[in-house]
């Protein structure tokens, strides 16, 4: 509590300072007869103070008023009931730090749709909820041509979850396959809940954009 | 010695201080917190205005001393070590 109540106070210190510089210097700046020296950081300087106390400084005081909530709701020094409107409070000063970037927020999310596309474009359509059983239409197709359609955990607006999964998966596909060419042995799939045959060796390695390089692989792709 | 307060009531009377500072602070700034995103044009008009200087720098005052104030709330409050 301590240390985010003294990172809400120098946000608070930095984004004050950032807001009253311009009109602190067009009062006093004639004693020191710099009239236009912040020409250009008149329009700056108070947005950069918003940023600050609205986005910044309104986090780090949720994060002080979800710790002393918390505290006081271990040690018993508060009733209950307003160590709920504690717990209200963090989330509309955090809602409100929020509103104040949504801006920001925005970007994130715009990437998070283009980023499924395009795990959807390189790998398969994910498709259905997490770990449900595979679908008949969904193993690979006979002939191992062209994207497989998999089955993956959906991880929904979080993206960075998804993305997360999608490495992991990869790394898992390639380590699979590797270990399959070498032991003859089935893939098994544990986020698909699935066993790929060596024959969709190839399929796998390039719908995740491991080409196969070994003669086997093209003949098997080719035919 | 009914003069002396107790921690607890000096923590609370800094946290109300604090909440009145930042309050009356942020009054005469909100005009210039609610210009985000304005245009050049709109910050050099709204700078033209002596009064407008006037409040800006009133309430940067009083945010910056709630600031302190809130570092003595902190000092007090027996759940700082949180």
């Amino acid at each position: 509590m301590f240390a985010s109540g003294m990172v809400f106070v120098a946000l608070l210190l930095v984004g004050t300072a950032a807001l009253v510089t311009v009109p602190v210097k067009l009062a006093f700046g004639g004693v020191f007869d710099t009239q236009d020296v912040l020409a250009v950081g008149q329009a700056v300087f108070p947005q950069l103070g918003y940023v600050v106390l609205a986005l910044y400084s309104l986090r780090a005081a949720g994060v002080m008023v979800a710790a002393a909530t918390v505290s006081a709701r271990r040690s018993g020094s508060f009733p209950r009931w307003l160590c709920r409107v504690g717990f209200v409070a963090t989330g509309f000063v955090f809602l409100l730090g929020m509103s104040g970037g949504l801006a920001f927020f925005a970007l994130p999310r715009g990437c998070w749709p283009s980023a499924s596309t395009g795990f959807e474009r390189d790998i398969g359509a994910p498709t259905g909820r997490a770990l449900s059983p595979p679908r008949r239409d969904s193993q690979p197709h006979d002939r191992c041509r062209g994207p497989v359609p998999l089955r993956i955990r959906r991880s929904g607006a979080i993206g960075r979850i998804d993305a997360t999964l999608r490495s992991r998966s990869c790394d898992f596909l390639v380590g699979s396959c590797l270990t399959s060419r070498l032991t003859n042995t089935p893939i098994r799939d544990p986020l698909r809940c699935t066993t790929w045959t060596g024959r969709h060796e190839n399929a796998l390695l390039s719908a995740i954009g491991g080409h196969s390089t070994t003669p086997a692989g093209r003949a098997s792709n080719d035919s | 010695m009914h003069g002396h307060r107790k921690p607890d009531q000096t923590g609370a009377a800094s946290g109300i201080c604090f909440v009145v500072l930042f309050i009356s602070g942020v009054i005469p700034l909100g005009e210039l917190l609610g210009s985000f995103a304005d245009s050049d044009a709109t910050f050099d008009a709204y700078f033209a205005s002596a009064s407008n200087r006037a409040g800006n720098i009133v309430g940067g005052a009083l945010l910056g001393a709630s600031a302190f104030v809130f570092i003595w709330f902190l000092h007090l409050s027996p759940m700082a070590s949180a």
